[in-house]
């Protein structure tokens, strides 16, 4: 056993590490940092090249013995078929602009969680093997051979990129290392590096049309099930279509609004807003997850997981398709869905049939997002709403990456927690909207065996929601992204205990007032709501006035 | 008290050479972004470790007041506790402390480390650094369990309420096959 050092030894070393050139690839894997292998039964069933048993913990990570022909074939196919990829690699000044951005590199001081040497990982390969320059000069060109640890320092540092995309908001190139990642994780799935987290739900989607792998008996139960509870909280009996033919909107969620808290809250908001506004619609057994996991891996399995929804709405015969509160979901639908299986011109550009508000923004995808539906609402006035039962809340917002950044969604989700509770404190801007800070986990890293460097990840996040809890006491985060609802409570567990995390049909729910209901004395959590109101409180309500957020100190 | 007056007089600079040694256990590529404050949403690690480091530099010199302390300490060893440290190398920064306070005095004009009041003075300020240190090593292992305790109520959290269901649904049928057995 190692000896333990005195106190007075301790002091004697130093430990400062080592100076290193970042050429060196060597990566320690400590436990804590890294994410399980993909079993090779799940490769096999998605027929995914490679599938082997092996540990990121190995040594020996039983690499087919061409991998390295194998990668830079599937590097040279890449960079001819997407422009900006071959972009990407050639482009980038050293500007040092994306360098602070990243929340890995902020949380863990890791220069190779800098978006630039990130991307340079790749780079210098590129430089290395299909530049003139490269071909030459090798390493004084920066260059550098694919060696085994340099795949493994691949491994390492793609996967700890959550592609959330923060830097490309900051590089003048627009450089977007997310897609860079993409790439880079691609290439290791073409010799069956890929990890558990995203290709099981991936395979389970394929399978039975949702992360869990719920069968359609299930996922039908499920609902059945929450309209039972709603009807426990409000005295209401809500009706929950399933797979009906002829409805006029399909609605998609992602999965864990039925089986995880406290996303189910925001699945008991939907319920009641649907219910109270008589909307005709559906869910749709098969369409039974929005969210996508094959976009963690690769386009091909995005477009395969995603070509369902318009699928459903085909054979239900819908006008249109809203969608829930997810993140990474959004990201599909609104970038990639209508060139990838589109075009939907079976569909109908969508209308609001209570306000008649024509989605012109949508009006290619066909696909709402719900805060922009439910936002609608309130101006127009249709919705019935007591923002007092949410008094016991003191809300902030997470502008979750793929809403904000891939799809501007900034006032929208505002608007709607503005209406449905009276306190409502920002964070500070330049930790919200485009500028927002990741969770930490998103991108499939949220597992639990990646744990200690989620909370490194999610550092720049929980600092400032610590600090509108110190400062406003605020004490309830609100997103509209699953993974969000997942990866922030652990999150906020290390880093601002007492803050919870709620979805903002959720606090909607709890302050629409439904034609007989009942008393409301809980909220939809089963909570007691306050009975009166502290009159001290300067009220934020309908014109939408914000609490001063905090400017940058 | 002597010690003190020694120490007071060189106050910023002996709490600028602790939170060099601080920034000093980071990769040399970071120091530079971690040591710049521009904007504390910006730099959290960097801005922590600078408000907190001052923090415990009072507590030792003041006396420790141990829930000033502990917030202090926690602060910064709850971020190493999650980053590439191991438990000693997490704490050592405390032991720092004793280096840099004995290297400022011998500078100084008129100090000199060898007096006997100096020396006596010295030992308490040691033992100070010492209860700290093990305040550290206690905040660092709670921080560690306090992991793997989120990992566990994450996993119950992303299937809560599918297994609520489950097991509502195994009582329903349960009493439903008790109740047929009982008409029979
Ligand atoms: S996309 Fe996000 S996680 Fe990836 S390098 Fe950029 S800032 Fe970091
Ligand atoms: S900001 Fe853009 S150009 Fe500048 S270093 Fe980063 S990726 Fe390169």
């Amino acid at each position: 056993m190692a000896k333990t050092p005195k106190p007075n030894e301790l002091i004697q070393i130093d430990l400062t590490p080592p100076s290193r050139d970042w050429e060196d690839p060597t990566v320690e894997f400590r436990p804590g940092t890294w994410n399980y292998a993909a079993d090779p039964e799940t490769l096999k069933y998605l027929d995914l090249p490679n599938p082997r048993k092996w540990q990121v913990s190995d040594e020996d990570w039983q690499l087919p013995e061409n991998w390295q022909q194998i990668i830079m074939e599937g590097f040279k196919d890449r960079l001819q078929r997407f422009r900006s990829f071959k972009v990407f690699m050639d482009v980038c000044v050293r500007c040092g602009a994306c360098a602070d951005k990243c929340h890995y590199y902020i949380g863990s001081g890791d220069p190779k969680n800098m978006p630039v040497l990130r991307a340079e990982l790749l780079r210098s390969v590129y430089r290395n093997d299909f530049t003139a320059m490269g071909k030459v000069f090798g390493k004084m060109a920066g260059g550098r051979e694919l060696t085994v640890d340099v795949l493994k320092e691949w491994f390492y540092y793609f996967y700890q990129c959550t592609e959330c995309r923060r830097c490309s908001v900051f590089c003048p190139y627009g450089i977007d290392t997310a897609e860079i990642t993409m790439m880079a994780r691609e290439m290791m799935n073409l010799i069956g590096l890929s990890i558990e987290w995203i290709l099981t739900p991936a395979s389970n989607c394929f399978r039975t049309g949702n992360h869990l792998g719920i069968q359609p008996h299930g996922f039908a139960d499920s609902i059945e099930f929450a309209v039972e509870e709603l009807e426990e909280v409000t005295g209401v009996k809500v009706d929950a279509p399933m797979n009906k033919k002829g409805a006029e909107i399909l609605f998609v969620a992602p999965s864990a609004d039925y089986f995880a808290s406290p996303h189910y809250y925001t699945l008991l908001g939907y319920l009641a807003l649907f219910h109270e506004i008589g909307l005709d619609y559906t869910w749709s057994s098969y369409a039974s997850e929005g969210g996508n996991f094959g976009l963690f891996h690769s386009n091909e399995m995005m477009k395969r997981l995603n070509s369902k929804i318009y699928a459903e709405a085909k054979r239900l015969g819908v006008k249109w398709i809203l969608g829930g509160e997810c993140g990474h979901m959004w990201r599909v639908l609104n970038q990639y869905m209508d060139t990838m299986n589109g075009p939907a011109d079976f569909l109908e550009v969508p209308k609001s049939p209570i306000t008649g508000t024509v989605f012109e923004n949508a009006r290619s995808t066909k696909m709402v997002h719900v805060t922009e539906f439910t936002s609608d609402l309130i101006k127009h006035g249709k919705l019935k709403l007591d923002p007092s039962r949410n008094d016991h809340w003191r809300v902030t917002f997470h502008d979750s990456c793929n809403p904000a950044r891939a799809m501007g969604l900034f006032e929208e989700p505002r608007y709607v927690i503005k209406n449905v509770a009276n306190n409502f404190f920002e964070m500070p801007e330049n930790t919200i909207r485009e500028q927002t800070f990741c969770c930490g986990s998103g991108a499939g890293l949220g597992t639990d065996e990646n744990m200690e460097m989620r909370m490194r990840g999610g550092l720049p996040r929980a600092n400032a929601v610590k600090y509108v809890h110190d400062k406003h006491d605020v004490n309830v985060l609100c997103c509209i992204c699953a993974i969000d609802k997942a990866t922030l409570p652990p999150l906020l567990e290390y880093w601002v205990p007492g803050v919870e995390v709620c979805g903002i049909h959720e606090l909607l729910g709890n302050a629409l007032v439904m034609k007989g209901e009942n008393d409301r004395s809980t909220d939809l959590r089963g909570t007691p709501i306050a009975e009166e109101a502290d009159p001290t409180e300067e009220a934020v309500g309908e014109s939408g006035t914000t609490k001063e957020g905090a400017k940058d100190e | 008290m002597l010690l003190k007056q020694q120490i007071l007089q060189q106050r910023e600079a002996i709490i600028e050479s602790w939170r060099h040694a601080v920034f000093g256990t980071y990769p040399s590529e970071s120091a530079k972004f971690l040591t710049g404050r521009k904007n504390r949403f910006a730099n959290p690690v960097g801005q922590t470790i600078h408000d907190n480091v001052e923090e415990l530099f009072d507590q030792l010199t003041e006396g420790i007041e141990t829930s000033k302390a502990t917030v202090a300490l926690d602060a910064i060893v709850r971020i190493r506790a999650v980053q590439e440290f191991s438990a000693a190398e997490a704490v050592q920064f405390i032991f720092e402390i004793k280096n840099i306070v004995r290297r400022h005095i011998s500078r100084s004009e008129n100090g000199d480390a060898s007096q006997q009041g100096i020396i006596d003075d010295l030992q308490d300020f040691d033992k100070r650094v010492d209860s700290l240190a093990l305040l550290g090593f206690d905040l660092f292992m709670h921080c560690r369990e306090k992991l793997y305790e989120i990992r566990t109520n994450e996993t119950r959290r992303r299937h809560e309420k599918l297994m609520e269901r489950l097991v509502a649904k195994d009582k329903t049928e349960h009493d439903d096959e008790a109740s047929s057995e009982q008409d029979k």
